[in-house]
This record gives C-alpha cells, structure tokens and sequence, in this order.
C-alpha cells in the first residue's frame, strides 16, 4: 500500500508546477475580482482532480496491470485512491481553514459561517467525488470524467431553473433555512460524505474485482 | 480438417507426457483453463512450468500467449479452471505468491514521469526481499541513466528497466511477455545471458513467451505452441528438434509417403517440404530417404502455414 500511495505522490508532484501556475493566475484573477475566496476555491477543486489526474496516468501507462503483479491486491489498489481522496480532503480542509482565518483577518467578515461554506465546498466535492469514482473504474477515466461532469453539472443546471421559476417566497423561505441550520447542515453533509466514502470504496472494489487488464 | 484435430489431440496427449516425464512437481499448473471473448477462447487448456526449466511459449499474433500468460497472473478471470503455484491456488495466497514472481511485460510500464532512483524506492516500499544492490548493478549493466524520466527512455530501455527490476527481488519464477521484441540483437544476447544466469539456481524457473523462436531456441527447455488459443504441441525442446524433420522431395513421390508420418507440407513450383513427425521411425520405414534438421522456427512455421494432410 505505501508504495501505492508513494506512486500517487510521485505523479502528483508531475502536476503541481500547474497547480501553481493556475494558482498564480487564480490570485491575479482574485485580487482583480476583489474576490479572494476564488484563491482558495481554485486550490481545492485543483486538488481534489488530482486523484483523477492519477488515475489518468495510471491508466496511460497500463501501471495497473504491472501493479498487479507485484504484491498487491485488488483490494490495495483500490484503497490506495480513496485513501489519496480522504488524505487531501484533510489536507485541503485545514489548508481551507488556514486561508480563510487570514482572508478574514485581512478583508472581514464572519470567520464561522465562511469556515461552514469553505467545509460544504468540501463535502459537496467530496461527494461528487465518491459517486464518480465507480464511473471511473467501471468506465475507465477519459469516458467517466463525462459522467463526474454531469454530477457536477446537472445539480448546478437544476439549482438555476429552480432559482429562475420557484417563487422568491419559497426560495427565501430555503435560503432562510440553510442560514440557520448551516452548522447541522454541515454536519449532515460530513456523515453523508464518510457514509459515501465507504460505500463507494464497496462500490469501486466489486467493479475492480470483476476488471481484466 | 478432421485429420489436422486427430494430429493436434495426439499432440496434446505427447504434451501430457511431456510434463508428467520430468518428474518435477510444477511450480505453476493450469488446469482446465477457459477464457472466452467474443471471437476467441483460449482453451480447454492444461499447462505448466516445471520447477528448475524454462519454458517459451510460441504462436502467432493472437494465439493466445498473452492470455495465458494473463490468466497465469489473474490479470483475467479464466472461465472455467484453476491456475495453482507449488500446489497451492494463486487466490488463496495473492500476495506471496507474486512476491516470488518477476513480470516483464512488452512496453511501457511505469509511470513516465518516474525517474530510475523513485522507482527504486517504490519497489522497495513493494517487496519484502528488494534488494538494492542487486537493481543498482542491473541499472549499471544496462546503461540505464538515472536522471532522465522513463518517458525519455527508448523502447529498449524501458524493456531493460523492467527486467532490472525483476530480477532485484529474488523472484523465484520470471514471467516474461514478449520481453526481447524491442531489444537489439546485442542486448537480447545479454538478456538470454541474464535468464540463464538466473537458471543457475535450480529452484528457478521461467516462462517466456517470444515471438522469436530463435531466442527460445537458446534458452528453453520446453516449446509450448498455441494456436488459435488451442495448445497444440508442448515438449521438451531437444526431443521436439530431435523427432522432427525436413524431408525435401518432389511432388510426384509425395503420394509414395504414409500420410501418417507427415505433419504438414508446403509446396513450391518445384518440389514440396514435408515437417516428418518420428524422424528415427520414418527413416526406418523409407531408408533412402534423407531428412534434414528442422529449428523450432521451421517447426512452428510448417504448424501455421503447413498445409496438413
């Protein structure tokens, strides 16, 4: 399994000079906006499309064939990516928590509520994340990145016909709960991702086994 | 058609008698082995290496060899069968069985922006018995530079990283798909060296698959040949040199030979080639008749494009 993981590092380090330069672009981009949050939204989401980056270059270099060969099991490998997954979700979380204290130093704001809408970025990804990854394995990366777009996609197509036809009554009435109950909310959110990661690793795992490489 | 099956079982009743003759104990059986797709299936198939041999595997482009040599690692899930080590099902202990196997396959294998020195430290986060010196002498041996990425490396050269890595876990049995077709001769030569030094020890042993007959020629100990995912013959290298042969005569006297003895034939304007089966008995049977050496090559060749009587 750590040979796995060191794999995963290996081919993450070959993207961070891009992280970087879009980071860089992101920051230019943030302070022309007056927009600071993109900073830290554009980290997250960059971050977490590392595990499909891997994924990719596993798949590019039929590594998953040799893996298997070497003293791993399915199961490993497996492991491996959601273990990737939930280690920069962790990682990206605290580094969140880190940008937003001192984008709230410098610019204000409420550091609670911020903090509970940076975390729901992160369960929302976390999420779309876990549904895709069978697609992933099932489909292989370039035909299942479709399918991780329309998770991404559909929700936020629903949410803008339901803001352009629901009545202002009822879309206040929701944005009035999501306002007072955002710490549950959250909550929920959080269980629903670690219920998610399990299921979806059970998921995963039962299409890698039936695999031929 | 009916003949060439009758030819193909009698085969496959001297490959039984092939394995069961070395009086070893395989360190890799199949037995019954099925594998079906859509327009090919490998098999029913029974196969296996004997402990201390080598053994290559030949056959044309989608023959079957990478399948089988596939199905052997559980790359693919056989239809029907059972692929056991030393007695034992490969599902049973996953992991220490690979830990004693070394694989090269044909082409890129490791991720390309990985440098020699980072793969050697995943490889020795992966198996228990790496040994660095061992992969540093390969890695001096084989010129592999070790700043560049693999990505930068040629086709030979990753061939050569893989078998590098190996051979530095004292893996008891190689798997080898197609490891020499991107080699230059030179460098195929050293490798041959390499696998027969790695014979030394007779608790080794090594499946090769090649489609370079000549390659095999020089190291194995057994010819398996597939075709059409049928194992058609398996026998130890020397007796299969030995009890075939090339009988070159005209196509008016080819009537005068029994069918019986012929393998295949292939024809020219002039005259016809004919594989004979039992050297020693068909030239008991017709003494004025010479026949000549056949490789395993002229073997191979005379099964596929033979024309069998």
């Amino acid at each position: 399994m750590k040979a796995l993981m060191l794999k995963d590092l290996y081919c993450i380090r070959g993207f961070l000079k891009q992280v970087v330069v879009i980071e860089v672009f992101l920051m230019a981009m943030g302070m022309f906006m007056n927009n600071p949050s993109i900073i830290a939204f554009g980290l997250l989401f960059l971050s977490l499309s590392l595990v499909q980056a891997c994924m990719s270059v596993d798949e590019k270099n039929r590594w998953e064939r040799y893996a298997l060969t070497m003293p791993f099991r399915r199961k490993d490998m497996v492991a491996s990516k959601y273990l990737l997954l939930t280690a920069i979700s962790v990682l990206m979380g605290g580094l969140m928590l880190v940008l937003n204290t001192i984008l709230v130093m410098v610019h204000g704001g409420n550091l609670g509520t911020t903090t509970a809408s940076y975390l729901a970025v992160i369960v929302v990804y976390l999420i779309v994340y876990e549904i895709s990854l069978p697609f992933l394995y099932k489909m292989g990366v370039e035909r299942g990145r479709y399918v991780m777009m329309g998770i991404f996609v559909v929700p936020v197509i629903c949410a803008a016909i339901a803001a352009e036809y629901l009545p202002q009554s009822i879309l206040q009435s929701l944005a009035a709960v999501v306002n007072e109950q955002i710490f549950v909310m959250l909550g929920a959110g959080i269980a629903a991702a670690v219920l998610g990661m399990w299921l979806s690793y059970r998921v995963s795992l039962a299409i890698y086994r039936k695999k031929e490489f | 058609m009916r003949q060439e099956q009758g030819m193909i079982n009698d085969q496959k009743e001297m490959a039984g008698m092939g394995i069961g003759d070395t009086q070893r104990s395989g360190i890799l059986e199949m037995r019954g082995i099925v594998k079906r797709y859509h327009r090919f299936t490998l098999g029913p198939l029974d196969f296996a290496v004997p402990k201390g041999a080598v053994v290559g595997l030949v056959g044309e482009n989608g023959a079957g060899k990478t399948t089988l040599i596939k199905a052997a690692l559980g790359l693919i899930r056989v239809d029907e069968g059972t692929v056991s080590f030393e007695g034992e099902r490969v599902l049973d202990r996953e992991v220490a069985v690979k830990e004693r196997l070394g694989v090269v396959f044909e082409g890129s294998t490791f991720p390309e922006e990985l440098k020699v020195p980072e793969i050697e430290k995943l490889m020795k986060q992966a198996y228990r018995n790496w040994d660095r010196e061992q992969f540093d002498h390969y890695v001096g041996q084989f010129g592999l530079p070790e700043d560049k990425r693999v990505k930068e490396f040629s086709k030979g050269m990753r061939m050569k990283l893989s078998i590098a890595v190996a051979l530095s876990h004292h893996a008891e049995f190689l798997m080898l798909d197609e490891a020499t077709s991107g080699l230059d001769p030179v460098m195929r030569d050293e490798l041959l060296d390499i696998l027969l030094e790695f014979m030394q020890d007779e608790n080794h042993s090594i499946l090769i698959s090649s489609h370079i007959t000549g390659d095999l020629e020089k190291i194995a100990d057994y010819i398996a040949f597939l075709r059409q995912g049928e194992l058609v013959f398996y026998e130890n290298k020397d007796e299969l040199i030995y009890h075939h042969g090339i009988l070159k005569i005209s196509k008016k006297d080819l009537g005068q030979i029994d069918k019986a003895d012929i393998v295949s034939v292939r024809e020219n304007a002039y005259e016809c080639e004919c594989l004979i089966r039992n050297v020693g008995q068909f030239s008991r049977k017709y003494p004025q008749m010479t026949v000549d050496r056949a490789s395993v090559e002229d073997i191979v060749l005379f099964y596929v494009r033979g024309e069998h009587r």
